[in-house]
């Protein structure tokens, strides 16, 4: 397998959708390659990361107004 | 102890398959204290869902502020039938449910097609830049034209507001569809199955817009480490 084949199946992998076969293929490339190491651990931090927009703020108005109506709901 | 936490989920990681982000809260408990007119669990969910909530509308709707209604439009819609809500699904799942719903009738009434409609030009083409790779006359073809270096970021840059701010940019500007698929799998850690379900798109199309969203994703941050130079 290569670099760029790697490349192409890392979220079927990280996703246990790969068969088998094409699973020892890639973990057998990743012994022996520094490079996709680095970017399969890049994906995952990339992929962590983005668990993050669990964090935004949400704007003032936006919660005020929704809270308002939460209120509302519980009043009646 | 929540930094602690977070390093060791977002550096670690060595095994095939990231761990599965387990909730902070109890559904059950949740359910029962919004019911209950609890109104700080009420402003945490709002918290968690509503800019994601957003960003899957704009995947329907002409513009971020029609987004926008169709996320506040989709709260009054949870609150009128909160009662009538019977866990068959996870409530953040019926909340997104109730959310694409809207949106896709808002797009309609706009005359917008839905981007899930046609996703030849989101899945078709190379994953990354074709100059990545060695070309075909290379006595390392396929493999890297250029070293890929380990990210070594440390833990106050991993978990500032700046790198926050610049995720949030990635995947607002992916292309509608993976925007959609990204935000729902790894931004609210919703399952395959679940995605496939709300968005109306098959398994094989959910990976492929998973993979091409989750590649640009890490172009961005790629870029970001350089910039902020602490690549070692």
């Amino acid at each position: 397998m290569s670099c760029r084949e790697v490349v192409d199946v890392l979220s079927d992998y990280l996703e246990g959708a790969l068969p088998a076969e094409r699973r020892a293929a890639l973990e057998q490339h990743l012994l022996t390659c520094e490079n996709c190491v680095n970017y399969l651990q890049q994906m995952r931090t990339s992929i962590a990361l983005t668990g993050r927009l669990q964090e935004e703020d949400v704007p003032d108005e936006v919660m005020d107004r929704v809270l308002d109506m939460f209120r509302e709901r519980s009043d009646s | 102890m929540a930094g602690t936490e977070g390093r060791s989920e977002l550096s670690s990681a060595r095994g095939p398959i990231p761990a599965a982000r387990t909730p902070d809260h109890d559904p059950l408990a949740e359910l029962a204290a919004l019911r209950d007119g609890d109104q700080a669990t009420f402003a945490a969910l709002v918290g968690r869902l509503h800019p994601t909530m957003v960003r899957v509308a704009s995947s329907y709707v002409s513009s971020r502020a029609v987004a926008e209604e169709v996320a506040q439009d989709t709260w009054v819609a949870v609150l009128e039938q909160l009662d009538r809500f019977e866990g068959r699904s996870s409530l953040k799942t019926w909340i997104f449910r109730i959310l694409t719903n809207t949106a896709k009738t808002r797009g309609v009434r706009e005359r917008r097609t839905t981007p899930f409609s046609s996703l030849e030009t989101e899945t078709t083409g190379p994953v990354l830049p074709a100059d990545s790779f060695n070309g075909d006359g290379h006595r390392w073809a396929g493999h890297w034209a250029a070293p890929v270096e380990a990210w070594e970021l440390p833990e106050e840059r991993l978990l500032s507001s700046e790198l926050g701010r610049v995720i949030q940019r990635a995947v607002d500007e992916l292309p509608p569809a993976q925007r959609a698929v990204v935000s729902l799998r790894d931004g609210q850690a919703l399952s395959s199955r679940e995605v496939c379900d709300l968005l109306d798109i098959t398994e094989a199309n959910q990976r492929v817009l998973l993979h091409r969203g989750r590649t640009k994703v890490r172009q961005v941050v790629n870029a970001y480490v350089g910039r902020v130079g602490v690549r070692l």
